[in-house]
Formats: C-alpha cells, sequence, structure tokens
C-alpha cells in the first residue's frame, strides 16, 4: 500500500516534470537593448515576429521573440533563428501564459554542435488572429565593440497553407534578413 | 484500496504513454504500392527525399520518408503538407536506420502537416532514419520541405513526396462549403 502510495507519487512527479517543457518567465526586465518587428508574407497574408534583445546582468544577450499571424488562411507551425558561427547558446525557454489564442511550441531546442540554430516546432499551428507565446534563449556574445552578431535570419514555416482564390495548396516557407549587431 | 491500486495504474499507464519513444519499424504484412525519390536542390547540392507508400487491408496505408543530405547544410526539419479532408496519425521512426529525429509529430487538428526536427542535424553524407506515419488514405504525390541553416543563414527547398489523397467526395463537400462561404460574403447587406 505505502508502496504504491510511493510509486504513485513519483509518477505524479515525473508527469509534472515532463510536462514543465522548460517554461518560465524571461530572466530580464528593464528596457529593451533591440527592438525590431520582422514582417514575413506567409502564403496570403503577413505574419510578424517582434523581437526584442536585452542585456543581462553579466552582459549575455537575452533574444525574445513572439509570433504574431494574420493569414487566416495559414497555419504557421514552425520558427527558426539563425545562429553566427561560435555563439554559445545558453537557458533556452519559452514563457508560457494562460492567455487564450496564445500558443506553446512542442518545445525549443538549440541544433547542432557547434549551434547553428535555436528552432521552435508547434504542435497546435499558430492559425490567422493567433500569437506565440514569448519564445527566449540567451548568447554569449557580449557586447564589446566592433561587428558582432547573434541571431543573422530567422525564418518562418508553415506547415500548409491554401490560396485563397484558388482553392489550392501549398507549403510555405518564408524567411527574413535579421541581423543584430552591436 | 481496489481504486487507489486502479488510480496508481492509470497514473502509471500516462506516465508510460508520455515517455513512450515514437521509435518502431513500420508494421509488418503491408505491400509496397508506391515508392518515388526526389531531388530537393539547396544551395550548391542536393537532398533526396525517398517516399513510400504501403497498404495494408483496404483504407489502411503506412506513409515513410527517408532523407539523404549530399549537401552542404546541416537539415535540421522536414515536413509533409497533409491536404484538408485526408489524415494522418501515429508518426513512429524506425530506430537505428539512421540519424535520429528529437521531434516527428502532427502539427493541428485537423492535421495540416507532419513534421520532424532534428537536434542533430542530417550532415552532408548522412541519412535521417525511416519516418513513417498511418493514414486511411490512398497516396497522392504531394509537397514536402526540407530545412536547415548554413552559417546562419536558412536554407530550404520544396519537392514532392507521397501523402494522403482526400476522397473526391470530401473534397466536393470541402469545395461546396467554399463556394457558400464566398457566396454569404458577396451578398449585400440588406
Amino acid at each position: 500500500m505505502k508502496i504504491m502510495r510511493k510509486i504513485g507519487f513519483f509518477s505524479l512527479l515525473l508527469v509534472a516534470v515532463q510536462f514543465a517543457q522548460n517554461a518560465g518567465a524571461t530572466p530580464v526586465s528593464g528596457a529593451p537593448y533591440h527592438d525590431c518587428r520582422d514582417m514575413f508574407d506567409a502564403g496570403s497574408g503577413p505574419a510578424a515576429a517582434d523581437c526584442r534583445v536585452y542585456k543581462d546582468t553579466s552582459d549575455l544577450l537575452m533574444n525574445a521573440c513572439q509570433i504574431s499571424n494574420q493569414d487566416f488562411a495559414t497555419g504557421i507551425s514552425f520558427f527558426s533563428t539563425g545562429m553566427s558561427e561560435g555563439v554559445s547558446v545558453s537557458p533556452a525557454s519559452i514563457e508560457s501564459d494562460s492567455i487564450r489564442r496564445h500558443v506553446d511550441p512542442v518545445f525549443w531546442t538549440a541544433v547542432g554542435s557547434p549551434v547553428q540554430s535555436v528552432e521552435f516546432p508547434f504542435a497546435d499551428a499558430a492559425d490567422g488572429g493567433e500569437q506565440s507565446v514569448l519564445l527566449w534563449f540567451a548568447g554569449d556574445r557580449k557586447t564589446i565593440s566592433g561587428q558582432r552578431y547573434v541571431v543573422r535570419r530567422q525564418c518562418l514555416h508553415a506547415g500548409r497553407f491554401t490560396y485563397t482564390d484558388t482553392g489550392a495548396s501549398s507549403i510555405r516557407i518564408a524567411w527574413h534578413n535579421w541581423s543584430m549587431g552591436f | 484500496m481496489k481504486t487507489k491500486r486502479e488510480a496508481g495504474f492509470v497514473v502509471l499507464l500516462l506516465v508510460a504513454t508520455l515517455f513512450a519513444q515514437k521509435a518502431r519499424a513500420i508494421p509488418a504484412g503491408g505491400v509496397l504500392d508506391a515508392s518515388h525519390s526526389e531531388t530537393f536542390i539547396i544551395e550548391d547540392g542536393f537532398a533526396t527525399v525517398e517516399s513510400k507508400v504501403y497498404s495494408y487491408t483496404p483504407g489502411e496505408y503506412v506513409y515513410t520518408y527517408q532523407i539523404s543530405n549530399d549537401s552542404a547544410v546541416g537539415l535540421s526539419f522536414f515536413s509533409v503538407g497533409i491536404e484538408d479532408g485526408a489524415n494522418a496519425f501515429d508518426p513512429q521512426h524506425d530506430p537505428g536506420t539512421g540519424v535520429a529525429p528529437a521531434n516527428w509529430d502532427t502539427v493541428g487538428s485537423p492535421v495540416q502537416s507532419v513534421g520532424a526536427l532534428f537536434t542533430s542535424p542530417i550532415y552532408n553524407g548522412f541519412s535521417s532514419e525511416v519516418l513513417w506515419f498511418a493514414s486511411n488514405y490512398a497516396s497522392a504525390l504531394g509537397e514536402g520541405a526540407l530545412f536547415g541553416t548554413s552559417s546562419g543563414v536558412p536554407k530550404f527547398a520544396t519537392g514532392d513526396v507521397f501523402t494522403p489523397l482526400p476522397e473526391p467526395a470530401t473534397i466536393f463537400v470541402l469545395g461546396l462549403g467554399g463556394a457558400l462561404v464566398a457566396l454569404t460574403r458577396k451578398r449585400p447587406f440588406a
């Protein structure tokens, strides 16, 4: 009986850990160091990535992005941020919230060793009128003189979209030139 | 006592489900219906996606995909578009057949695509594991997408892969629905 209770507790703990998904608040506050809105052509309408870069107390750069989809024929299923060569990516996470129509990615992940990108796949696509939760990660490029980049390019993937005029459907990948130099 | 034991069993089952690796070979007994090899031009090289369709009892199909990379781009993402009115379920990857995905799952409800993410990219000269899913719909050539990053720059390509085809009746109903919506929108207000 006691063992059963322990197993149950342990199982619940594992479930909780599994669902935690690295979600947490961004460890920054104050004014952003860099602020921009990138527009993407999601297929038959626009999607935007609002990105902000913060400096934390150790001068690491905290990159936070939120995707807004205004294309009502397209579901966005994937977001990627290309990394400059040699950048080390440390904590990456999502800031979950309970706001309706804010979509969580399945998980975030740094891809490659050395890291070539940070990618966020979504199990439920961000449909028209929906936003992602805040996606963020820290890069190790410190604020020293000269031209340095953490983020090189960003890319949105629409799993499938439908042309409203013809009814035909297709996969869409859109990317945006964006470099954060300092 | 019995209720608690049952509750414990349910919790254990939930844990087992959560941790179940979606890694197994395709079911035995399938008959190869069709195969197609598609070249995706990426950067200065190319990648190949081999897609195959196996049929089982009527109305049961398995779709398989294997990516081979001959480009300088580290491939990290693969997606298959699923048409409205078709379905895709039970996504799995065959262990030991190549680079394993960190995630291979359906997107959206109803499913709009099935996507694979590789934490360790598929580099030049390597192939992915065989990725597969089940469907109740027979095949047609549809669209697939490959994505990777080279020196911080995204590189991608689309090409033909086998994908479930919705039945003509389903397409007709969907088309009728779309036409009705269009007519309703165009009708002026009184």
